[in-house]
């Protein structure tokens, strides 16, 4: 695997500059916490990294070939779907559904893996989405706030969930709380 | 509250019958106006009949038939007019211009090209297309961007998406286009085949109660059309219903 590298990028939507000529180098297998005023383009950021947008100006280098999963800052679920069903929706065909289920139950103690998540609480659906993000196979793990909706004991426990299935892949997160970084053992990175 | 769904609806039905009723005893005479009684006598008569099992046989099979064909292709049309912008650009102009041919001209030229052995088939299948498509087009265009992108970034197969995202928004526009279209299947199914006196069909038995000024039996045909196109509207509904996401065994 191979470093991604940002060079000189630049992002604009209509007037408003949210990156301008940002250089940024990701290690392969590193953790990275986006930090920074809201509007200052953490989640952009992502959304150039997970492919969804190309940037101005600038390049991403080492990006292609690289397969991402992303938990995006809405949970944006299959909300007639349990949260098993939404994680193994991006699971390759024929892929085994057992480590996902194994982590929501350790994210979702208790709770029915079969229910429609739009039964769910907030900060349960928050999880069901940070689940899909990790258990997907992918080098490169995207979370934008994961933690958003859950109590401090809450996030610990889905901080220790999700650390040993981050092994070897590039993880960038956006957060707004250095504790978060910290839980998730991430570099700090202004932007 | 049971009683009140149960009965109310009954009780309306009573009190449009006697209006009917009443008016017909106005008239005074069965020819212009048959009433209710007359009407269900007429009806008592024709149901035993081979003649009135071949006309239904009939006319549904060639409804059917259309409406199946208009179902597919406004599906297929539909989904492509919304892959492919150009497409669909394209195919817009013809299909409104479809919308506002009137049923007759269409009759007419149907006619012409098929014969009227065919013209039922084609007939409703001109006349429900546009509205499928239309309904078809109008449902993919609601997929949730969203989930669209979270499908994009996992790479999420085509055949996934169609199910998970696309099915869900496209099955309220579709119901609500393919039960308008079912209706509008029997109305122009019926008037073609009165047109072109199309052989042992229900417009053909329609065109002769006419002729033979046998109105009672004209109003019998009527009852057995508008509950023909009321079965296939629940029918169809119920077949929708079952590919709503949220049943067992309908997950990812």
């Amino acid at each position: 695997m191979n470093a991604v590298e940002l060079r000189n990028v630049t992002k604009a939507y209509g007037d408003k500059v949210v990156l301008d000529s940002l250089r940024l180098t990701l290690a392969p297998g590193g953790r990275y916490a986006l930090m920074g005023p809201s509007g200052r383009g953490k989640t952009t950021l992502l959304r150039l990294l997970a492919g969804l947008e190309s940037p101005d100006a600038g390049e991403i280098l080492g990006r292609a070939g690289l397969r991402a999963s992303m938990q995006f800052q809405e949970d944006r679920l299959l909300d007639y779907a349990g949260a098993l069903a939404n994680v193994r929706f991006v699971l390759p065909r024929g892929a085994s559904d057992a480590d996902a289920r194994a982590l929501l139950a350790e994210l979702l103690p208790g709770a029915s893996l079969d229910r429609p998540v739009a039964d769910f609480s907030g900060g349960m659906r928050r999880r069901v989405a940070l689940a899909r993000a990790v258990a997907a196979p992918s080098e490169l793990v995207l979370l934008d706030e994961p933690f958003t909706g859950l109590d401090a004991d809450a996030k610990v426990r889905a901080a220790r969930a999700i650390a040993p299935r981050l092994r070897g892949r590039t993880l960038v997160m956006a957060t707004h709380d250095e504790e978060e970084a910290a839980l998730c053992g991430a570099e700090i990175v202004r932007i | 509250m049971r009683n009140n769904r149960f009965f109310r609806p009954l009780l309306i039905a009573a009190f449009w019958l006697a209006v009917w009723q009443g008016l017909a005893w106005m008239v005074g005479n069965a020819i212009f106006l048959a009433g209710p009684a007359e009407t269900l006598a007429a009806l008592a008569r024709l149901v035993p009949t081979a003649a009135f099992w071949r006309a239904v046989g009939y006319s549904c099979a060639r409804v059917c038939a259309g409406y199946l064909l208009a179902l597919a292709a406004g599906l297929l049309l539909g989904t492509l007019g919304h892959a492919a912008p150009l497409a669909g650009e394209a195919l817009s102009p013809l299909l409104r211009l479809m919308r506002s041919i009137p049923v007759a001209s269409f009759v007419i030229l149907a006619l012409l090209w098929v014969g009227a052995r065919r013209l039922t088939t084609l007939v409703v299948f001109l006349i429900t297309l546009p509205v499928i498509y239309a309904g078809v087009r109008a449902g993919l265009a609601q997929a949730d961007p969203a989930l669209l992108e979270v499908a994009r970034v996992f790479r999420v197969g085509l055949a996934r998406r169609a199910l998970h995202i696309y099915r869900p928004a496209l099955l309220p526009h579709l119901a609500g286009a393919a039960g308008v279209a079912a209706g509008l299947a029997w109305k122009s199914g019926v008037a073609a085949e009165v047109i072109g006196i199309c052989e042992h069909s229900i417009g053909e038995r329609l065109y002769m109660s006419k002729l033979y000024l046998e109105t009672d039996q004209l109003f019998a045909w009527t009852a057995v059309i508008v509950l023909l196109s009321w079965l296939s509207e629940k029918l169809l509904a119920r077949l929708l219903a079952r590919w709503t996401p949220g049943r067992k065994g309908d997950a990812p």
